[in-house]
Formats: C-alpha cells, structure tokens, sequence
C-alpha cells in the first residue's frame, strides 16, 4: 500500500521540484522569458483547476467562467485607482467580490438545467461584459493600466518576475492541495454524486442545490484570485477577460487536461499555452491547429491526457499481470 | 420623435428578426430532433456571408451568388455533419459544445487563411439600391423589404415542410423514436444529414442577405449565434413557432433598444452618462429579456419537446 | 368494495384525495389510500395504471396537482423530495437509479453520510469515516451484497442492482419504504431472493410495495390496493382483493386492451 502511494507522488514531486528549478535555470541562460511564460500558464492552471471543480466533478456546464477571472482582475485594477495596493487586502478582496458575483449568478443559473444552464451562464457573464465596456471611468474597451504589481511586503518584491513566479507557484500548490482535499472530504463525495445521478441524491435526502451553489461560489472565489493574479502578471485589465472566449479556453483546457482528474486544469493548461506558444511563431493560424486537436481529444480521448494516463497505466497494470499468471 | 420613426425601427427589427429566425430554424430543429447543442452553426452563416460575396464578385449576378452560396454552404454543412458531428448525437451536452467549439476555431483561421484578414465587401443587387415607398411620407430600403420578404416566405414554407409533408412527418418520427422510425424503413441517417444541410443553406441564407448590411468578417458568426441561442431559448428548444416568435422578439427588442435607450437617456441624464451607459445596457437588454423569459418559463415559451 | 379513505389511527401515510393531469391525461384520479404502521401494503394494477406517477408524487418528485398526502400525522404535500427522505420517507426506483461510477460500498455510505451530521464539511477525508462505513458493510450485508461491496456499481448484475436500490433505500433509516417494482427484470431465483429480505423489512420500516409479480404480493401484502387508469378501484386484505369480482373485470379486461 505505502510503496504505491509513494509511486504516485514521485510524478507531481518532480514536477514541483522542476517547476522550483526553473527560474534558477532559465534566468542565468536569458531564457527570462519563459519565466514569464510559466507564470501566466499557472495563472491560467488555478483558473481551469476552478472551473473543474464545477465542471469535471460537479458536471456543471458553465459557459460564464470568465465572469469570476475578470471580476478578480477588475477588483485588482480598480482597487490601485482608489490607493489599494497591498496584495493582502486586495486580492483576498478579489476572491471575495468573485464569490459574491459567483453567488448573485449562481443563485439564479442553477434553478436551471442542461442547455438552459449553459446559455444563462453565458447570458450573465456577457451581461458584465457589456456593464464594463461602458464603465468608461474604468477604462471602458481600452481597459486600464496598473501602475505597479501589488504590495506584499515582507522585503519581496513583486517587481521581479522571480519572485512573482514563486508566489504564483505557491498559491497553485496550496490550490491543487486544497481540492484535493475538498474532493475527497463529504462535500466533495456528494458533488460527485450529484453528477452521477442527481435526482437520487435528493431522495437519499441532500438538498442539491445548497450543495452545487457552494460549489459554484469556491470555484468563483479561487478563480477570482487567478483573475487577480493575471492582473498582476500582465499590470493591465481589460474587458475582453470576461468574453465568452475565455471561457471557452478554460473549457477547452479542463477537457484536454482531464475532466475530474485533480491535475486535469493544470495539464490542460500546460498543454494549450505551450501548444500556442510553440506555434505561434510558424502560423498566425495556431487556433486551427489547436481547435484540430481539441476536436481530436473529444471524439477520440475524452478523458482528457489524465485519462490518456491513467488508461496506460491499468493497460500496463493488465499486461503485467498477464505476464504473472503465464508462468508455466 | 415621430410614429413613422417608431414604424421604420420596428421594419428594422423585424427585417433582423427574420434574419435570426434563419439560424435559430436551423438551430432549433437540429437540437429538437437530434438533441444537439451546435455551436459551428454561426460558421455557417459566415460561410455563407464569404461565398456570397466571392460569387457576387466573380459572377456579377446577386442572385446568382446567392443560390451558389446556398449550395456550398449546405456541401460544406453535410460533409461537416458526416464527418464530426454525427459521433456527437450521442455524446451529453458538454462534449457537443466543445467539439462545435474546435470547429469555430478552427473555421475562423480557415476562413482567414482562404480569403485574408480584412473584411469583404458585398454590396446589395442596384435595383433594389435605393428606397421605396410604402404609403405617403414612408419610404424604406428596397433592399430590407427584399430581406423581409425572403424571411416571411421562408417562415411560410418551413410551417408546411415541417408540419404538412411526408418529409416534415418522417422528421418528426425520427426525432420522437429514432430505432421504430428507422425500423419502418426511415433512413435516418441520411434524413439527419439532409435536415442539416437544410439547416446549413438557411444560415447560408441569412448570411449573405444580411452581408451588405453587417460586415462580412471573421468572426461574424459568434455574435449572431448567441442571439440565436439566446432565441431557441427564449422561444422553447424544438419550436419553430418558438423560433418565430423569439427571434421577431428577440431582433425589435435589440434593434429598437439600441437606438431607444441611449435617446431615453439622455432625456432624464447627462449625456456623458448617456453615451456611456445607453450602449452598454442596450446590449445586456437581450439577456435580461432571456432571463426573464426563463424566470416566467423555465422551458421557453412554447416547449416543443417532450 | 369501493374505495374509501381509510380514517385509521395508526395510518403512517395517507394520501386525500389525490390528483394528477398531464396536458389533459389524468394519471391520478381522487386517490386516497392509507399505509398503516407496520404493515406491507401492496399497490397492484395494469401497466399505465399510473402507480409510478403515484409513488413520484408520494416522495415528492413530482407535485400533486390537488389533494393532501399526510405523513407520521404531518402534511407533507409542499415538502421537497429532499425534505420528505428527512422525515422518514424512502423510495427505490423501478428503472434502477444508483452511482453507477461508485462502488456498492460508496453508494450506500453516501445514503448514510445524508442523515448522519452535515456535508459541507471542506478538510477531513470521507473514505476515512469508519463509522460510516461499518453502517454501509452492515446494509450491504443485509441486502445480501457482502461479497460485492468493493465492486463498482455499474458492473453489478441487474438483480445485484436492484438489491442495491433496496439497499440505498433502507440507508436512509426510512418510517415508510416505497418499494417500486424491486423485482423488476429479475428471474425467479432472484426473486426468491428479495422476497424474505422484504418479509424481514416489515419490522422495522412500513412498506407501500408496487408490484406486477401477483406471487409474491400475494405471499407478502397484508394489505393491497388495486389502481386502474389512476383510480383506486379496491382496497382490503389479500382475500378481500381475490374475491372481487371489479377488480376481476378491471385486470382481465385490461390485460386484454392493448
């Protein structure tokens, strides 16, 4: 039993090792880039992380994810116009307007179903979309520029994309940790439930709907703290955070990533942005490329590269002990 | 502000409405019969809007560009169902909505690899150019009483296809039990595939209609489709009688909103306020009627399946 | 015998005047019928009957149009579903309704986790709540699934699927069990099965049994009803039941209508 449990953990160890690695190796190579770019792909791997909490386990179809990561973003944005610079204040505040949003939306949105949940998710998180367009005071389509990264303190500065990229990095770590338990204490066992069959779940005696609206409110408030993060990252919001194209990218990469597998954002994530990146600079059409793949992964490997992963190892599992039991 | 001004906004609203009932049609009848969400259909449309006015540049005929459009678009539509969207029928909701997803992307670069960034000019036939009048002290385009026309017929021809022929009932069939309809000799598959090149020709349709009038461009396919989910919603998913009336509802509460809510404004506002809030409320309008809708009838408002 | 409301003391479910339309079809007409304490009450009719559509509005899926259904001497007709399972109102499904992805172990202690304290707790594993689990092994047991009990649900067979919705029924530590054709798509031997364990239940929970297999209503009902075109044509004991001539006419006469 122990020796398996450490045989899983030596993937993501290593990973979290390589992650910590990275700027210590990149930088000294001028590859002061990537650091940057890993950053914004964490960012990008709380907001999906997020979404599969209310999509990949909990099977809510929201198309209005972006909603939160802009609401973050904004709260972040308009907080250094009226002198809240500290990260402390501002974006523990991000995640709670996000969670605030996240309930007014949900509260209405989950009264519904199916395709009727998908078209009202998307139907609020366009309405803010537009409500922000005209905030001209805000920067309206132009967005708003910030003039500098949020305070921390504690002799770091943010400044630095170092340093930056280590905050970064632990919020994502205390994130995928957090869910993990999360998924696997009641509340997580019950979401579950709901997916799988929720009907049953209200004559085995829970009241579904309290459940998927927390549900949906933790994973507003923790994308709200990737839309602030992002703020942070690019020092400028605009209102195309909210569009429904960004929803649909952090769909596109739970699904690639792996719906209901607890790396399923973060791989997703990792995936699409490198697959952008690594395009981009041969194609000004990387979209097509990416959308073949989506479309690839869909029809023929919904489970996403976890699901990929975890059926190679039952099909080596399996083959293992063929060869086992074929000893003559 | 006049009655006549009043009147012609409401043509106008009209005449958009007519045009989304084209996609939403389609949209409807591929989600009421074989419980499809398809986000690819805006593509279509923007197919349809590019085609038409290659031919029309090519041939110098509108008419002539517009039935050729209607044929590629409805090639391209079924060989699309045949080849990817026929594995999704079986798929759940969430699988269909990004499948169609991949496919707007990937026809967006497609369409910009094929025809370039900039936008495309297609210009309305010159005979209907300029303006004609309706009744003394009314004139109005030509070319919006054409569109208006078009849509009308259209309507009037879809309620008999579907409601009166044998095609329309072998539909119907399939749609409500697939395994005793193809059991009695249907062929469903091919029907599907038929009714979705339908579908692709009255996108192709309202695409190159509406061209000279919006802006032929990449990406035009997405903002429409939303409102012609928005109108299968609102309207009850599976109803073309829905359809109908959503998107009539649907195309005079957007148009008359943009163009009466930033004037209202500025009666009991400033008009900086105005001109900042007018645009953007007009744009959430539809949506808060979508919701609204909703609250009052959670299934729109004439529930087709069942 | 007609119909008639029974105005029993120790009635742990009634329902008054019962009525139900869909779009013009009446699938329940004026039902008003007694489950008494302790007893297994079986509600038997032709196909179409509407005796689904009867046990949806009893656990509060579906809303009566009109009428009262009175449960443990309170007015449950407004409660959610949820809220009557709280009260002490269980169901199984006739069209098996389980966790297919979830083992039978995980499908009942789910049922359990629903009455024993809150779930919204966020930190503490759930897999590690022996208490809920030993629960789960015990009624697992009792439904005759021991052996399976780490297999995932969906590669049970039909007739451990339906003894695992009997299972998820009785988790809930139900007053009142509605049993919704428990039998259904089992073979003989299966059947042979869940009857005692049905016999056993009586004990503890009252049953509002529906079922088409007159075998085993005869062997366990203490009472049963008979429910044609959605009205209650009969009600009384087994004899009672066998001796009468409209209920004689109604099953016959239907069974032979397409």
């Amino acid at each position: 039993m122990k020796t398996s449990a450490i045989r899983r953990a030596i993937l993501p160890a290593a990973a979290l090792a390589a992650a910590v690695a990275l700027p210590l190796v990149a930088v000294p190579l001028g590859l002061d880039y990537y650091v940057g770019f890993a950053s914004r792909v964490m960012i990008y791997a709380i907001a999906a992380t997020s979404l599969n909490l209310i999509l990949g386990y909990g099977g809510m179809v929201s198309f209005g994810h972006a909603a939160f990561f802009g609401t973050g973003a904004y709260v972040v944005g308009i907080g250094m116009l009226y002198g809240l610079h500290s990260a402390w204040l501002a974006w523990p505040l991000a995640m709670a307007v996000s969670a605030l949003v996240a309930l007014g939306i949900g509260a209405v949105s989950l009264r519904t179903r199916g395709v009727y949940f998908i078209m009202i998710t998307l139907a609020f998180a366009q309405m803010m979309f537009y409500v922000i367009v005209g905030l001209k005071a805000y920067g309206g389509e132009e967005g708003l520029n910030l003039p500098h990264r949020s305070v921390i303190g504690l002799g770091v500065n943010l400044k630095s994309d170092e340093a930056f990229y280590y905050v970064v990095l632990a919020l994502l770590a205390l994130t995928l940790f957090l869910l993990r338990r999360l998924i696997d204490a009641r509340f997580g066992q019950v979401i579950r439930g709901i997916k799988e069959n929720e009907t049953r779940m209200e004559t085995i005696g829970f009241a579904t709907y309290r459940y998927k609206l927390a549900c949906f409110v933790i994973a507003g408030a923790v994308c709200g703290l990737a839309g602030a993060l992002m703020a942070n990252q690019t020092q400028y919001v605009n209102p195309n955070l909210l569009h429904w194209v960004v929803s649909g990218d952090l769909m596109i990469m739970v699904i690639l990533g792996g719906l209901a597998h607890r790396y399923g954002g973060l791989l997703g994530a990792i995936v699409m942005l490198s697959m952008d990146e690594a395009i981009s600079p041969y194609t000004s059409y990387s979209k097509l490329y990416i959308g073949a793949v989506l479309l690839a992964v869909v029809l023929f490997a919904p489970g996403g590269i976890a699901g990929w992963f975890a059926g190679a190892r039952a099909r080596t599992r399996a083959a293992a002990a063929k060869t086992a039991t074929d000893i003559p | 502000m006049s009655g006549l001004f009043l009147f012609e906004q409401g043509l106008n609203g009209l005449q958009f409405g007519l045009m989304l009932f084209l996609l939403a049609a389609g949209l409807t009848l591929v989600f009421g019969i074989m419980d499809m969400i398809n986000l690819a259909h805006g593509s279509l449309y923007m197919l349809g809007a590019y085609l038409a006015a290659t031919f029309a540049q090519t041939t110098g005929s509108f008419l002539a560009a517009i039935l050729l459009a209607l044929a590629g678009t409805a090639l391209v539509g079924m060989a699309l169902e045949v080849a990817v969207l026929r594995r999704l029928y079986r798929r759940d909701h969430m699988a269909q909505v990004l499948a169609t997803f991949a496919v707007i992307l990937i026809a967006n670069d497609a369409v910009r690899m094929l025809w370039g960034p900039q936008p495309l000019a297609l210009n309305p036939p010159p005979a209907l150019a300029g303006p004609v009048v309706l009744f003394p002290g009314m004139t109005y385009s030509a070319y919006r009483l054409l569109i208006i026309a078009v849509g009308v017929a259209v309507a009037a021809l879809l309620y008999v296809l579907v409601a009166r022929t044998r095609v329309g009932m072998r539909v119907r069939a399939g749609a409500s039990n697939r395994e005793m309809a193809t059991a009695m000799g249907v062929d469903i598959r091919t029907l599907f595939t038929c009714v979705f090149g339908f579908g692709a020709a009255l996108c192709a349709l309202a695409g190159a209609l509406l061209g000279p009038l919006l802006a032929v461009q990449v990406g035009m396919g997405e903002d429409i489709l939303i409102l012609a989910f928005v109108v299968i919603v609102i309207g009850g998913i599976g109803s073309i009688r829905g359809a109908l009336v959503g998107s009539i509802l649907v195309g005079v509460v957007d148009t008359c909103g943009r163009t009466f809510l930033p004037m209202a404004l500025r009666e009991g506002f400033s008009p900086q306020v105005a001109s900042n809030a007018g645009p953007a409320l007009a744009s959430i309008l539809i949506y808060v009627l979508m919701v609204a809708v909703l609250f009052w009838r959670p299934q729109g408002l004439f529930p087709g399946r069942g | 015998m007609l119909a008639k409301s029974v105005l029993d003391g120790d009635a742990v479910l009634r329902t008054e005047r019962l009525c139900k339309n869909f779009g013009g079809v009446v699938a329940t007409d004026n039902v008003s019928l007694s489950v008494r304490s302790g007893e297994i009450h079986c509600l038997i009719g032709p196909n179409g009957a509407g005796k689904t559509t009867l046990v949806h509005q009893l656990s509060g899926t579906v809303r009566a149009d009109s009428g009262s259904i009175t449960f443990d001497g309170r007015d449950v007709t407004r409660l959610s579903a949820h809220e009557r399972v709280l009260r002490g109102l269980a169901r199984s499904y006739q069209i098996t309704s389980i966790f297919r992805d979830f083992s039978v172990l995980e499908n009942i202690a789910l049922a359990v986790q629903a009455r024993t304290g809150s779930s919204f707790r966020f930190w503490q594993p759930q897999a590690a709540e022996t208490g809920l689990f030993d629960e789960a092994r015990r009624i697992a047991a009792r439904v005759g699934l021991r052996e399976r009990e780490a297999v995932r649900a969906a590669s049970l067979s039909h007739g451990e699927q339906r003894q695992l919705e009997v299972g998820l029924a009785i988790a809930t530590q139900p007053l009142l069990l509605l049993l919704d054709e428990p039998m259904a798509g089992m073979g003989p031997e299966e059947s042979d099965r869940l009857i005692p364990l049905i016999h056993e239940l009586k004990g503890e929970h009252s049953i509002l049994l529906i079922e088409h297999d007159m075998d085993a209503v005869f062997r366990l009902a203490d009472r049963i009803s008979v429910l044609v075109s959605g009205r209650l044509i009969a009600s009384g004991t087994p004899e009672q039941i066998r001796a009468n001539d409209e209920v004689r006419r109604a099953y016959l006469g239907d069974e032979a209508a397409p």
